[in-house]
């Protein structure tokens, strides 16, 4: 399904903090759990997540660390903060606000 | 060397020139990229073919440029130019070091008056030479605080470096403030201060373009 642009952007962010509430992560495992969680219908351009992830920790919301693997592969793992979580549940809240606004007006029954 | 490494290299060039002071960031990318490959090739692609795709996907070195930059903007409101910020690091700096030479000058000066060691004549020794001294910490205060809104910008660490840098000017004047004579030596010392902070403020403004 081909998303509006707006709506993969305005969905980065909530995204990308719920992903770490479940743990460190690196930026190429993030989109892979993207792709994972939307069962493939949201295919983000790889490197439009990392200005977000550098947004995210210009704000305090994450912190990074590079960490270098076993396999000598070196990552730059990101983890969430205490304001990122406020600001995770800050979102949370916008968005099931605007669900269940669209979902009355849609008329949908609860799935 | 192999091939896929010169491509990479060629690819690393490209995305240092649109990205050029963030060697870091390059890094993360070459990181992603390498990953990339390295899962394409495991899917059956050639490995030239999944540098193309691997390459692809991570976009245009000029369209993440510009993301990273609007990224920037969205940091902090306003970026004003770099101009407009070096003048402004200028006048906080020299506002905190007046700050600290006139304070220095009225708390000695007022010192003197209230010990009567004074004698009619001398300078700042009457009220409404002191009270100038007054006006011109305030305009000091007013000159640090105004420059602080202009100072949001990528650089912005530098603004808690010009702290450091006034209060090792605080500490030598506290320092050297055994009488009359050692006033000029102070404002000579937080003269030198100011100077090299705006310079190392002024090299740091013109190498770091982006934050990493």
């Amino acid at each position: 399904m081909k998303l509006a642009k707006d709506l993969v952007a305005a969905s980065t962010v909530p995204l990308v903090l719920a992903i770490l509430e479940e743990g460190e992560s690196y930026g190429y495992a993030i989109i892979q759990r993207v792709r994972e969680l939307s069962d493939g219908e949201m295919e983000w351009t790889d490197g439009m997540l990392y200005p977000v992830l550098h947004w995210l920790e210009a704000h305090g919301y994450v912190q990074s660390r590079w960490r270098e693997a076993e396999t000598g592969r070196k990552r730059k793992y990101y983890a969430l903060k205490a304001d990122g979580r406020k600001h995770l549940a800050d979102q949370k809240a916008q968005w099931l606000t605007v669900h269940e606004t669209l979902r009355r007006a849609w008329r949908i029954k609860h799935a | 060397m192999l091939e896929i490494e010169r491509r990479i290299a060629a690819w690393r060039e490209s995305m240092s020139a649109a990205l050029p002071a963030a060697p870091e960031t390059v890094r993360e990318l070459e990181e992603h990229l390498r990953e990339e490959i390295e899962r394409l090739e495991s899917l059956g692609l050639e490995r030239g073919e999944a540098f193309e795709r691997a390459a692809q996907r991570l976009g245009e070195a000029e369209a993440l440029a510009r993301e990273f930059g609007r990224a920037r903007s969205r940091w902090f409101g306003t970026v004003h130019s770099e101009g407009t910020r070096l003048t402004a690091y200028l006048a906080g700096s020299l506002g905190v070091a007046g700050i600290f030479v006139f304070s220095t000058i009225a708390l000695s000066a007022g010192l003197r008056v209230a010990s009567g060691a004074v004698r009619k004549g001398t300078v700042y020794s009457n009220g409404f030479e002191l009270a100038l001294l007054a006006s011109w910490i305030a305009v000091c205060v007013l000159a640090a605080l105004a420059s602080r809104r202009f100072l949001a910008g990528p650089t912005i660490g530098d603004a808690r470096g010009l702290v450091t840098f006034n209060l090792l000017a605080l500490w030598m004047l506290i320092g050297w403030w055994v009488g009359p004579s050692a006033l000029s030596y102070a404002a000579k010392v937080a003269t030198i201060m100011t100077a090299l902070g705006a310079l190392w403020i002024l090299r740091r403004v013109w190498v770091s373009k982006l934050a990493t």
